[in-house]
């Protein structure tokens, strides 16, 4: 344990001895678990921020001398006496304990304020609030209450980060704050002994703890150990008959820009390095994996584009969303997208087909579907994404009391949840990922735009340039394929893919639009450039069109057996209007655009680790529900028959065995370490078996006697095997010590002088 | 408190705070079915689960001895000595307190002892104080062996299995220093051998007319000062104190019973008189000096009156008296 010394020495302050390393372990477990609250989202920086810096300062900051228990209970005519501090010491303590009430309940005040009145987290408010008071507590640390104060408060903050928190980082930090925070309390515990048997004893303590450290951390990894089998226990074991809630993922998560109602132009940029994961896809209708999907998952969509921003307009098209056996069915022009054959996942875990899509006259590949299990983190949206065309949804509720939660459609096939919830989603999606071929689009013609889809060849308010350019482009062109593909060709052709958003200076001034900046003048930009520039150049030649925003691709996890959607495949593309064939998928952008996400983690095949195992914990920890423990019960052999409980021996007999068979190892194992930890001469082991039975007979060796002292002592005291010890003495210290290893011969005569002394008759 | 064959169960304050931390967890757990919430609520049924189990060895494992190293006199403090033996050949016994029971309201009182740690099989000797109140041969304040370990949330406590008897003398106060003057006056200093006589007691501050060959003159040299040997017979000095016949309880009998023994303590400490005692009629105590005969006086005026008679010492008959020792 000299680590854990020079660790104290270095974060315990100005202390010494056991007061020095129980400071350093109310401040280590402290530190563990206002990490783990600040890795939860659940904490104001600021707030973190100033505890760190507060802690710091009340570590390094001298003590004031704790008033004694003894003064504060005996009352003023004790406390006038000797011993007694000077008035002025007193004063001061009492006027800096009135100033940290003051602090504290005007903190409270504040935080009730904040969260109340301007609507702030109220779970964030009320951590900020306990931070503040850790730091209360670690500059008044001087007794044991305070620590077990400080314990409290560690344990109050793993328990929040433990609801909030369902990343992988959580485990590993309550596997470290287990025993330091069971070592603080054995070693506030002791100390808190010296404060109640008085002075003497608390300098004993003081004293001799330190001395015992190896003992002390022995005892509190046993107790670290009790108390995690403890866990794992009641974790495997415990009926999770509750309400249940589905926490897959964080509860709090970070927005990602380009869901809103309103994208501003460029903040795609922002995002297209960052490799977080933020959605799993487990394709249910048993492809063979792909490395690399190459599905455009569709999210929000706008019709309307105003001084470089996209929103939605009241002339967009309006959904429709109907509900059949367990699916939201988003209608195609009025009519439902398939027939739905099967249930959903969530309700029978089954894979294949669900839905059998509608035939389109004129679209060969409209049957060509997936059918997919997301799960999502809370990246800020309400959104659904499906890949290709979204036909069905289905979501899984995260317990009994979000069973009623309700999909709504929005503009433009919108899928969104109604009411959502803070934290991650998991549900289902079909899509017809299948498109027209060019025989079929071109086919379609350039016929004239209904009235019902204006608003999707509304042309931005540009200069004249931007028209002449457009006209350019598609000159000659007599079908609407042929259109697009102009426009598609041209901007793949003359404009170059850029991450770093180069502003010309005029659109900086505001002169120019950024549409118009990109295709006169910087000539690069990233997707969301592309995008929009295809849209509205589509739009100025009487092509409907509308702008999407989604992910592009998802990258296959070979150790997780999933596919993993980042940041940084956000994508923006263009939907053009085909009348009967409906809105089909174009991307303007360069593949090395499209990409961005296989390059984004630094070292992808860790990230691929920490993918998968992030990804098991979520699935075996995490999803863990009653579901699954009575399937375990039944792989062992119980199962539940109407009321009762049947047990298939056969079954749970080998199961049994194993267990039984692990103790002995476990036994065993110990056995032999203990063993082989001592030298093993068998004449160590017949003195250790005499020691052994002498004290159980209450006439033990003393710490500081040798074989013969002690049989010297118990012939002083009349014990009757004083004799038979005093023979075996004289062997055991000439053959334990003796220059050469004992032969076999004296090894009996020393096993027959143990027998003579364990044989004497008691009086 | 929970008691059960000889041990107790007690819940402390940070005891019932963590237990209601536990069901609230517990609660929340269950409620949500958020499975790190089991997971933490496990955690803190196994702490609790890990305390009972370790408290239970550590008050199993302790063996105690006990004895007192000084005399003691009824309403005076004397030394003890508390051995504690971890019966464990290879667990740890850690933070254990040898204590008075507090379920037992008595006068008698011993000062609590703690032990951070005693190794496997080993022991360890912790010194404390004890005071009682009445003489005579009584056991020592019922005592018992607690923990809290691990966390202090929960007390564990064993009674001792036997309760060591010692022999409280009779109380004492301090005596009139013209009372010991009384009783050597008149008698003078003693001259030529009979002052020397007896064993070799101590160095004392030479007064004028004692004799020139006294002078322990090494002693003189080292302190600048005449200093005289002193031995413990003092010649004819002598005094017989007597004691009325009584019954243990009266109160003009144990006044007289204490000023008797202040006045032996002073006058063989003190004033190093030949002192023996009456009882009645009879001469108990025959006259002589010494801390062997200052016992010999102490332990009849400590079991004089009660209702079992004055006879042999307490030590002869396997009781315990100051200095000796009996198993727990």
């Amino acid at each position: 344990m000299k680590w854990l010394e020079r660790l104290a020495a270095l974060f315990g302050g100005k202390r010494h001895g056991l007061l020095r390393l129980r400071d350093t372990l109310s401040l280590l477990q402290a530190a563990i678990a206002v990490t783990a609250i600040t890795l939860a989202n659940s904490a104001s920086l600021w707030a973190v921020a100033l505890t760190v810096l507060l802690a710091a300062l009340a570590m390094i900051r001298p003590l004031p001398e704790a008033s004694s228990p003894v003064s504060q209970t005996l009352g003023p005519e004790r406390s006038e006496g000797v011993g007694a501090q000077p008035r002025g010491v007193e004063t001061t303590k009492n006027f800096s304990q009135v100033l940290w009430t003051a602090g504290i309940v005007l903190a409270l005040g504040l935080s009730a304020i904040r969260a109340l009145v301007f609507g702030g987290e109220l779970l964030i408010c009320g951590v900020d609030f306990l931070l503040l008071m850790i730091v209360q507590r670690l500059f008044n640390r001087q007794r044991c209450r305070e620590h077990m104060q400080l314990l409290m408060l560690g344990a109050v903050l793993m328990i929040i980060a433990a609801v909030i928190d369902a990343e992988l980082h959580y485990p590993v930090l309550l596997t470290l704050y287990l025993p330091a925070a069971t070592l603080a309390l054995i070693v506030n515990h002791l100390l808190s002994e010296g404060e109640r048997l008085g002075k003497r004893v608390e300098f004993e303590v003081d004293r001799y703890g330190t001395r015992e450290l190896s003992r002390l951390g022995r005892a509190s990894i046993q107790v670290a150990l009790i108390a995690a089998a403890g866990g794992l226990l009641t974790f495997m074991a415990f009926p999770r008959f509750g309400v249940g809630v589905f926490l897959r993922g964080n509860l709090y998560g970070d927005d990602t820009v380009g869901f809103s109602d309103t994208v501003q132009l460029g903040g795609f940029g922002t995002i297209k390095s960052d490799a977080t994961v933020i959605m799993h896809l487990v394709p249910l209708d048993s492809d063979p994996p792909e490395t690399r999907l190459t599905w455009h998952l569709r999210g929000s969509a706008f019709d309307s584009y105003q001084d470089g921003r996209w929103g939605r307009s009241h002339d967009a098209r309006p959904g429709q969303l109907s509900r059949k056996l367990g699916y939201y069915l988003v209608g195609e022009n009025g009519e439902p997208p398939g027939e739905v054959i099967a249930a959903p996942y969530r309700f029978g875990g089954s894979s294949g087909t669900t839905i059998e899509p509608r035939q389109i006259p004129g679209f060969a590949g409209a049957n060509q579907t997936v059918r997919v299990l997301v799960t999502m983190e809370d990246i800020g949206t309400d959104l659904l994404f499906a890949a290709g065309r979204p036909l069905a949804f289905s979501l899984t509720p995260r317990g009994p009391i979000e069973a009623r939660n309700r999909l709504g459609i929005d503009v433009d096939d919108q899928v969104r949840v109604l009411d959502r919830q803070p934290g991650p989603l998991q549900y289902e999606f079909v899509g017809r990922i299948g498109r027209p071929d060019r025989s079929e689009l071109r086919a379609i013609g350039d016929p004239e735009v209904s009235e019902l889809y204006r608003a999707y060849v509304e042309r931005a308010q540009l200069r004249d340039e931007f028209h002449d350019l457009a006209v350019e482009i598609t000159a000659g062109a007599d079908t609407r394929l042929a259109k697009v593909e102009r426009v598609q060709a041209y901007l793949l052709n003359n404009y170059s893919y850029s991450l770093d958003q180069p502003l010309s200076e005029r659109v900086r001034e505001g002169e120019l639009d950024p549409v118009e900046g990109f295709l006169f003048e910087t000539k690069a930009g990233h997707c969301e450039y592309f995008a929009s520039a295809m849209a509205l150049l589509l739009r100025e030649v009487d092509v409907p069109t509308r702008n999407v925003n989604g992910f592009y691709g998802a990258h296959y996890n070979n150790l997780g057996d999933f596919y993993a959607v980042r940041q940084a495949d956000a994508h923006s593309w263009v939907e053009v209007y085909f009348d009967e064939l409906g809105w089909v998928t174009f991307d303007p952008t360069p593949p090395a655009g499209r990409t961005a996400g296989d390059d984004a983690s630094w070292f992808p095949r860790l990230a691929n680790v920490a993918d998968a195992l992030r990804d098991a914990y979520l699935e075996y920890v995490i999803d863990y529900d009653l579901r699954d423990q009575l399937e375990a019960l039944e792989q062992i052999g119980v199962e539940r028959r109407d009321r009762g409980v049947s047990i298939d021996w056969r079954q749970l007999a080998p199961w049994l065995g194993g267990v039984g068979g692990l103790g002995f190892l476990v036994v065993m194992t110990r056995r032999w370490w203990r063993r082989r930890r001592e030298p093993d001469l068998p004449e160590v082991r017949l003195y250790e078996q005499l020691l052994a039975t002498m004290q159980r007979r209450e006439r033990g060796r003393r710490d500081h006697e040798s074989a013969r002292a002690w049989a010297a002592r118990l012939s002083d005291e009349g014990a009757p095997e004083a004799a038979a010890l005093r023979e075996f003495a004289a062997r055991y210290e000439n053959l334990r010590f003796a220059a050469e290893r004992p032969s076999p011969a004296m090894l009996l005569e020393l096993r027959e002088a143990a027998r003579a002394v364990l044989d004497t008759p008691r009086s | 408190m929970l008691t059960a064959r000889g041990r107790s169960l007690e819940i402390t304050k940070a005891g019932y705070l963590f237990i209601v931390l536990t069901l609230a967890v517990g609660f929340a757990a269950i409620n949500s079915g958020a499975n790190l919430l089991h997971v933490l609520f496990g955690c803190q049924i196994g702490l609790i689960i890990a305390s009972g189990l370790l408290s239970e060895n550590m008050v199993q494992r302790a063996i105690v001895h006990r004895r007192i190293t000084s005399p003691l006199h009824a309403g005076g403090r004397a030394a003890l000595a508390v051995e504690l033996r971890n019966n464990s050949a290879r667990g740890d016994m850690i933070s254990v307190s040898v204590e008075d029971d507090d379920r037992i309201e008595t006068s008698d009182t011993t000062e609590p002892v703690f032990s951070v740690a005693v190794p496997g099989g080993g022991s360890t000797t912790l010194h404390s104080s004890v005071t009682m109140q009445r003489r005579g041969l009584h056991p020592l304040p019922k005592a018992v062996v607690a923990t809290r370990f691990p966390f202090g949330l929960f007390v564990k406590r064993r009674e001792l299995p036997g309760r060591e008897r010692v022999l409280v003398y009779p109380r004492i106060h301090p005596v009139d220093a013209t009372a010991l003057e009384e009783a050597r006056a008149g008698q003078g200093e003693a001259r030529g051998a009979r002052d020397r006589a007896g064993e070799f007691f101590g160095l004392a501050e030479y007064r004028q007319g004692q004799e020139l060959r006294r002078i322990h003159w090494p002693a003189t040299a080292r302190l600048g000062k005449p200093v005289v040997r002193e031995f413990e017979a003092r010649g004819e000095a002598e005094r017989i104190l007597i004691l009325p016949p009584g019954v243990a309880g009266e109160r003009s009998f144990e006044a007289a019973i204490e000023e008797l023994a202040s006045q032996v303590v002073a006058l063989l400490r003190e004033g190093r008189i030949a002192t023996g005692l009456r009882y009645g009629d009879e001469l108990v105590v025959e006259p002589g000096t010494g801390s062997g005969h200052e016992r010999r006086l102490l332990e009849f005026l400590a079991l004089v009156g009660l209702e079992r008679a004055p006879g042999p010492t307490p030590a002869t008959s396997g009781e315990a008296s100051p200095g000796s020792e009996r198993a727990a």
